[in-house]
């Protein structure tokens, strides 16, 4: 793709992303960090990649993105309770969000994998197949995912109601 | 294949069946596997009724994930000229040690032209000709004579005389001992000469990058 094209991806899909990050992560410190090194990533291979590949593309490398952060954000909070002891075995992580709507609150709950697919397919209405070769799972996996991350933001936002 | 849904298994199915993403075959087994259990139908109807909303907000101060946007082709040539220019004239500059030709050294600083105009270094083939006594040579000639290069050929015959004018005047000088003087406050003036055209270059450049800026 050319500089011109490079750019204006920046201007079409960088609020998309920054939504699609702020939803996975809660925090807009963080989702804005994913964002840009999903930015200066795609600068760096601009060249290579095509310009009708690039939202699938962007999509891709955000999401591995936030996963890694998100690996790397559990290894330091396990660190820590490891150090202070107090933490219980299995106990869900609590996640920091900024956002205090209900919904984020919510999705702050769901196992990290749950998460992204509800938002890979919410968001950005991606196809079962799509998320398969995103996450390589089975779409049959894919599924059991979803109905789960759904059923439990039912659950919790008719209690959160 | 046959499909075979059940209690550990149905998720998926419904999941899929819910967002119309199985085949028409599926389908129908999905709806065999709804029928055998109707529960289920509330739990799907519910299920499939959540959706996660996009948060309203945007990529804060986007513009710095932006790129430079090549320009068309005659203005690299434009950049590319203005900056051999400023290149030439700064090595030119640099490269005397005062009293250049540079048309721009002479004009914005008039110091240089008070000096005497003869603080020019001379090219050695002219020195012996124009002060052909021997015995009156000395090197302090290299900072007397010859006319500034930038005399036109039309003046070539004044040159000449002015040359001998001052070669005369030279060898008058050579008794009176320090004739090196001028070159010292040339120096001062050069480098304020070079920095203005630095400072002029850029203004001449400045509107290309101005083209440049991203809105």
């Amino acid at each position: 793709m050319t500089i011109a094209e490079y750019n204006h991806s920046v201007r079409k899909m960088s609020d998309d992303l920054y939504r699609f990050a702020l939803r996975y992560c809660g925090i807009g410190s963080d989702a804005e960090d994913a964002v840009q090194d999903v930015f200066v990533t795609l600068w760096e291979q601009h060249e290579r990649v095509e310009a009708s590949g690039v939202k699938g593309y962007l999509i891709r490398l955000l999401y591995r993105r936030l996963v890694d952060m998100h690996r790397h954000n559990e290894v330091v909070r396990r660190m820590r309770s490891e150090e202070i002891g107090t933490e219980s075995e299995g106990r869900r992580t609590e996640i920091a969000f900024e956002l205090h709507d209900a919904l984020n609150q919510a999705l702050g709950q769901l196992p990290e994998q749950q998460r992204a697919l509800v938002l890979l397919r919410d968001l950005e209405g991606y196809e079962y197949g799509e998320m398969s070769a995103m996450t390589g799972l089975s779409e049959q996996q894919v599924g059991v995912y979803l109905y789960r991350a759904r059923k439990t933001l039912k659950k919790l936002l008719s209690d959160y109601r | 294949m046959k499909i075979m849904i059940t209690q550990e298994n149905y998720e998926g199915w419904l999941m899929r069946y819910a967002d119309g993403a199985l085949t028409s075959d599926e389908q129908a087994e999905v709806e065999r596997f709804l029928e055998a259990h109707p529960e289920l139908r509330d739990e799907l109807a519910e299920v499939a009724s959540v959706r996660v909303a996009p948060v309203v907000a945007s990529m804060p101060d986007k513009e710095r994930l932006l790129h430079r946007e090549p320009v068309t082709v005659w203005r690299h040539v434009a950049a590319a000229v203005a900056l051999l220019l400023v290149a030439g004239g700064a090595v030119l500059l640099l490269g005397k040690p005062a009293d250049s030709p540079m048309p721009i050294a002479r004009t914005e600083v008039p110091t240089v032209r008070m000096l005497p105009a003869d603080t020019e270094t001379v090219e050695p083939a002219v020195d012996p000709e124009c002060c052909p006594q021997p015995a009156t040579y000395h090197p302090l000639k290299k900072h007397t004579v010859q006319p500034s290069a930038d005399l036109t050929d039309a003046e070539e015959g004044e040159e000449r005389k002015v040359e001998h004018e001052e070669c005369d005047a030279v060898v008058a000088e050579e008794v009176a001992p320090e004739p090196v003087q001028p070159e010292e406050p040339a120096l001062p003036p050069m480098r304020v000469a070079v920095g203005y055209v630095v400072t002029d270059a850029r203004l001449a450049v400045n509107p290309l990058y101005e083209a440049f800026a991203l809105k």
